[in-house]
């Protein structure tokens, strides 16, 4: 064989084109740098209609004016810096944080059927915060967003632990079962503080569902670096993933360290997801929905898969939660109109394609 | 005539020619032990507790020899809770069983795709949206029981065929859907509604009575009756739909009378004391490598999932007197960390 002489270069087109005809490289190559654009439009109309769109309607013009000159006399102009610019910056973030982290998680697990929600992952950062709330006395989104990524690097740690020990490691099966069973033993003991703490339960009520409204622009903005150093990881190591993707014999064939990429990708998993839970609740089916989405536009190709997870998650969060805001004359959290978007997508999905029947 | 080996050891009533009942050995052993300690249990549960009762004081008021408290508190309060919480433990995990074994997959229990969430949205919108009284509300938790089974059955099947990981992750995305739907539910209720039906909805055993408990017990015993005259065809359909054919079996009778009576034992237990996650999931699955058999274990898988509830009760009873918990919480956590650690060994020592 003689992938010993090939250069990286060459090695990361095998490694990203192996499932696709040769023939048509250029063109998909093309198609792929075509897409971003249209994928980045939708992205800005997604977050302009975050902008928009409200249970109160303010005309775009009104709206643009309260964003240029803040006035705090100024009804709209404190609605719009209160609530509407704190909303869209969260969509923009935790959707892209959500978004990388499925992409992240399906790489490394090579299982699509998972997402942080799915690992238990957005459970284990959720019950960390709740624990942080109720018992050691915080109130800050500073102090507990450690707790929310340290929950959420405990939390994978454990899921990968054990499904990738054993005879049967690599077993999607047997990872989503273990994940499975560790996120509803975490929000089983998420309940059981919120019921035993009924001012945090009053206090958390909304976030446990999912939303973009429970954070004023600071908050958001002091999660903001760590979900960049998770993006930055992520896109350094996408190379590593399409390596990894072919296997862990393969790619320790190709000078690869399995374990080290999975150590560094768990990282990132944690800044990501536990940013995205802390800032914004558990938000499901966003990590499941975006790669997959990119998978069917750009095929196997694992930076190309982050770049559009980067524009397609925010795109569906910021429209899910425009949704959300006038659906009905409350408000429907965010993470609610999520699992409705998300779950018939997952359905369709299983039906159209053929899972094995593992 | 030479025995037949059956490779394991096996418990023969009748003749050894022709045996009346044969019993696997290690299962009626763990059966017996199982249920030894389940009674025992269940004793000290009803003569312990925060009213200050000794237990030779509740003792005579079990055998109808105490005074009028403390029969009032042992019979009236204690011991429905402790049937109640037996009998549903029994059924939940005969449903999990029964629907693992369809599946054909240990993620394919009730709770798992979604059944049980159905339910208890089935159960919200009726106290909560149309105001319903606790029949209506058993109704009610039927109703979204049987209609979700219907929909994540019509989803996942492809030409007739529901099997494997397709049904389940359909029933994972509908449950999804269904959870998100009572979560919002219960945001639009008032704070007093949200905190009575959440608590309800967490899976709870108190306020159990007779009255509630003599109708519940008739039913399930139907039910149980129903699953236990299944094992054996299901037993044979395991081993491959062409084989039990080829023996003259009607597999799809068979199928759709197991996935009525095990939704039957789902919703049963659903509407009386809400969602109790993870026993279905769980109980056949410890009972399966505790029997170290591959197949339907429904006795085994009964019998833990019995003490399993029961014990979840009494630790959520006890762990904080001043505000019990609901058991589900408790039965989440103690079934999910055994499931859990049964994964680890299992990754380890095979």
């Amino acid at each position: 064989m003689a992938s010993s002489q090939l250069s990286p270069a060459e090695t990361r087109d095998l490694a990203s084109d192996g499932a696709e005809e040769t023939g048509h490289r250029p063109d998909l190559l093309r198609r792929r740098r075509l897409l971003l654009f249209p994928l980045a439009l939708l992205c800005l109309i997604a977050l302009c209609a975050s902008m928009l769109v409200g249970s109160r309607p303010i005309p775009p013009a009104e709206v643009l004016r309260a964003a240029l000159h803040p006035d705090p006399a100024d009804e709209i102009s404190q609605l719009v810096h209160l609530s509407r610019i704190p909303r869209t910056v969260l969509v923009l973030l935790a959707g892209a944080a959500l978004g990388v982290a499925g992409a992240l998680m399906q790489a490394v697990t090579r299982n699509p059927m998972t997402d942080p929600g799915i690992l238990g992952v957005n459970s284990g950062a959720s019950l960390a915060v709740v624990t942080g709330l109720a018992f050691f006395g915080m109130s800050d989104i500073s102090q507990y967003m450690w707790w929310s990524f340290a929950g959420a690097m405990v939390t994978s740690v454990l899921v990968f632990a054990i499904g990738t020990t054993g005879p049967a490691r690599g077993n999607p099966i047997r990872m989503t079962l273990a994940g499975v069973a560790l996120g509803a033993v975490l929000s089983g003991f998420s309940s059981a503080v919120l019921f035993t703490h009924s001012e945090v339960l009053e206090r958390m009520r909304g976030w446990s569902a999912g939303t973009t409204a429970s954070q004023p622009l600071e908050a958001t903005l002091q999660i903001a670096p760590f979900i960049l150093l998770g993006l930055v990881i992520a896109a350094l190591s996408t190379r590593a993933l399409d390596v990894l993707s072919l296997g862990d014999a393969a790619a320790v064939a190709m000078g690869a360290h399995p374990q080290r990429i999975r150590a560094v990708v768990l990282v990132a998993i944690a800044l990501l997801a536990g940013g995205a839970t802390a800032a914004a609740g558990p938000i499901g089916f966003i990590g499941l929905l975006a790669p997959h989405l990119a998978r069917m536009v750009v095929g196997p190709h694992q930076g190309w898969i982050m770049a559009c997870s980067v524009l397609i998650a925010p795109t569906v969060l910021g429209l899910a939660d425009s949704l959300g805001r006038v659906l009905t004359a409350g408000e429907v959290p965010v993470g609610v109109v999520t699992a409705f978007i998300g779950a018939p997508v997952l359905i369709g999905m299983v039906r159209r394609f053929r899972v094995s029947e593992a | 005539m030479t025995t037949l080996d059956l490779g394991r050891p096996v418990l023969r009533l009748g003749r050894a020619g022709r045996p009346l009942l044969l019993l696997d050995a290690r299962s009626a052993a763990l059966c017996a032990g199982l249920w030894t300690a389940t009674v025992l249990l269940a004793g000290w549960a009803a003569l312990s507790g925060a009213a200050g009762i000794t237990p030779a004081d509740g003792l005579a008021a079990l055998l109808g020899r105490g005074d009028e408290y403390t029969t009032m508190v042992v019979v009236e309060w204690r011991a429905p809770r402790i049937v109640m919480a037996v009998l549903l433990g029994a059924c939940l995990a005969i449903s999990g069983a029964l629907f693992q074994n369809l599946t054909a997959n240990p993620l394919g229990s009730p709770d798992v795709i979604g059944f049980q969430t159905g339910s208890y949205t089935g159960a919200l919108v009726v106290m909560l949206l149309l105001g319903g009284g606790t029949a209506a509300v058993i109704t009610g938790a039927l109703t979204g029981g049987l209609l979700t089974a219907a929909i994540v059955f019509a989803l996942a099947s492809r030409r007739g065929a529901v099997r494997g990981v397709r049904l389940i992750i359909v029933g994972i995305g509908v449950s999804a859907m269904l959870a998100s739907v009572n979560v919002w539910i219960l945001l639009t209720a008032t704070v007093e509604d949200a905190i009575m039906a959440s608590l309800w909805g967490a899976g709870n055993l108190s306020g159990m009575s007779w009255p509630l408990v003599v109708p519940t017990a008739t039913v399930s015993i139907v039910f149980l009756v129903a699953a236990a005259l299944l094992a054996r065809p299901m037993k044979v359909t395991q081993v491959g739909i062409p084989f039990a054919t080829a023996l003259g079996q009607n597999v799809r009778a068979v199928q759709i009378a197991a996935i009525v009576v095990g939704i039957g034992l789902i919703a049963l237990s659903t509407a009386t004391v809400g969602p109790v996650s993870f026993v279905a999931l769980a109980a056949p699955q410890i009972a399966r490598r505790l029997v170290r058999a591959d197949g339907l274990a429904l006795g085994p898988s009964a019998a833990i999932g019995a003490l399993l509830l029961l014990l979840a009760d009494v630790i959520a009873q006890r762990l904080d007197p001043d505000s019990p918990l609901p058991v589900g919480i408790v039965t989440v956590s103690i079934g999910g960390i055994y499931f859990l650690w049964l994964l680890i060994r299992e990754g380890r020592t095979r």
